[in-house]
């Protein structure tokens, strides 16, 4: 079967001994790893697990071959993503050779199937993990913990939507603050007062509670610049959730003197799959509100009866199982 | 069909303009690349590496295909032994990128020959390993010969 692997080499101005403490002690990994601790044993058979600070292991194994200071194998399952996890266990391998005034170490992270999607996530953190580490043997010092660029498998879990409206600041400043200016875009009816804990409530369906945000409050603001608030789950759909308010949050920067960048964050995801259904739904929800954001500035608010006759069908989909897409014969 | 490439990415302690002008500037380069890189990086012109050491002699050689300091800089390279030869020209990015407090230097390295992407496989992470240390410490490491084929 096809491998896919993540080769990277660097090389490091240190001693074997010390790479090779810096790579297993708990104390040391938490300044590089992005805070993360791996702890083990370090000997063959040991077991081996990846924690945060908040306690999570998002990543465990064990080791397959410890030989101090020159040779670590690991066996590396993801623990936190459901995607990643599926595909079960990987192999890490790394190598520690010394040269003339650096010492080599290779890093090879593989897994047996093809387009690995843990392969993939891992590809972006090894270079960071690395430098950092590089850094810190170098000159006492690790990098920023580089939180903007950090895969959801390592940091807090949230959703992300980016979308350049034409528009002034102030113009999508008020249509993110005001009840007035929530109706032109988001839903039919909102309930807002821009002061801290005042309410931000969306009505979506003002006949149907559980399709609201009732009760939800704004969390804090900056004028033309951030508002967040809070966001309960829709209860036609995850009734189960709709006790465990997540937040969002809402920046804005002017891109020239009628453009606008903002950016739509939702945080405060649990474990499980109910919650990654809930991801998976309010990720394209907020994707299509950016796009009415949009629409809004192009074309005028929005009409509300054809918006929700759209919606309408988009929770149809949203609450049958997954039907397997009928095969209509070429 | 595509020839590999090789991609290799790197984060560094310093400004774009410092790793732009550590990439281009031979006073800098012969520090820890072990040779001069030369040109005047405009698009469209020649450049050179020339090796450290008494002989001076060209190491590689290519065109400068597009230069955006201190963002993007993508060359042309070849052996000078292939200098008349097309098929013995890859393609090199250097792309930089504010992170934080960090730049992210990505280097991709295409159009190879499956000799010279071993070659490069491991000449790059020791150059550009070199590089990182001599902008964050101030020195590098020795580098007995930082050329592609050692």
């Amino acid at each position: 079967m096809r491998k896919s692997k993540f080769v990277y080499v660097t090389y490091i101005r240190t001693t074997p001994e010390k790479l090779w403490d810096a790579l297993t002690q708990p104390e040391f990994t938490q300044v590089y790893w992005f805070g993360a601790r791996l702890e083990s044993e370090w000997k063959t058979g040991s077991a081996w697990k990846m924690v945060f600070p908040d306690g999570k292991v998002t990543d465990s194994g064990e080791i397959l071959e410890a030989d101090r200071p020159k040779r670590l194998v690991i066996r590396w399952r993801n623990e936190w993503k459901p995607e990643l996890k599926a595909e079960g266990d990987s192999r890490c391998t790394m190598e520690i050779e010394p040269t003339a005034d650096a010492v080599k170490l290779t890093v090879l992270h593989e897994i047996d199937q093809p387009e690995s999607k843990l392969i993939g996530a891992v590809s972006g953190g090894w270079p960071k993990i690395l430098a950092s580490l590089k850094s810190l043997l170098e000159t006492g010092q690790a990098l920023e913990r580089i939180a903007t660029e950090v895969e959801a498998t390592v940091l807090e879990r949230a959703v992300r939507v980016e979308v350049m409206v034409n528009a002034p600041v102030e113009a999508v400043w008020n249509a993110w603050s005001t009840s007035e200016g929530v109706q032109t875009f988001l839903a039919q009816k909102a309930n807002i007062q821009l002061k801290l804990r005042g309410p931000y409530e969306i009505y979506f369906n003002p006949a149907d509670e559980r399709m609201t945000t009732q009760g939800c409050k704004l969390l804090s603001y900056a004028p033309r610049e951030m508002i967040s608030f809070e966001w309960i789950l829709p209860g036609d759909l995850f009734p189960q959730l709709r006790k465990t308010p997540t937040w969002i949050v809402v920046q804005m920067r002017a891109s020239g003197a009628c453009r606008t960048a903002v950016t739509i964050t939702q945080l405060g995801w649990g474990e499980g799959p109910d919650w990654d259904r809930a991801y998976d739904h309010m990720e394209k929800g907020w994707q299509m509100a950016a796009g009415m954001l949009q629409q809004r500035f192009d074309r005028g608010p929005i009409d509300w009866v054809a918006q929700h006759m759209m919606w309408k069908e988009r929770r149809a989909q949203a609450a049958e199982p997954t039907q397997p897409a009928k095969k209509v014969s070429p | 069909m595509n020839k590999p490439e090789f991609v290799y990415v790197s984060y560094i302690s310093t400004t774009p303009q410092k790793l732009w002008s550590a990439l281009t500037e031979g006073e800098l380069t012969r520090q820890y690349w072990g040779g001069e890189q030369s040109s005047d990086w405009k698009a469209g012109s020649r450049w050179e590496h020339r090796r450290n050491g008494a002989e001076r002699r060209v190491a590689m050689i290519g065109d400068v295909i597009e230069s955006d300091p201190p963002k993007r800089l993508v060359l042309s390279w070849a052996d000078p032994k292939d200098r008349d030869r097309k098929a013995g020209y890859s393609r090199v990015s250097f792309e930089i990128e504010r992170v934080g407090e960090q730049v992210r230097l990505t280097v991709t390295h295409e159009g190879l020959e499956p000799e010279m992407l071993r070659n490069v496989s491991g000449g790059w992470p020791l150059v550009l390993s070199n590089l990182k240390s001599f902008l964050e410490t101030g020195t590098s490491f020795e580098v007995r010969d930082c050329r592609p084929e050692a």
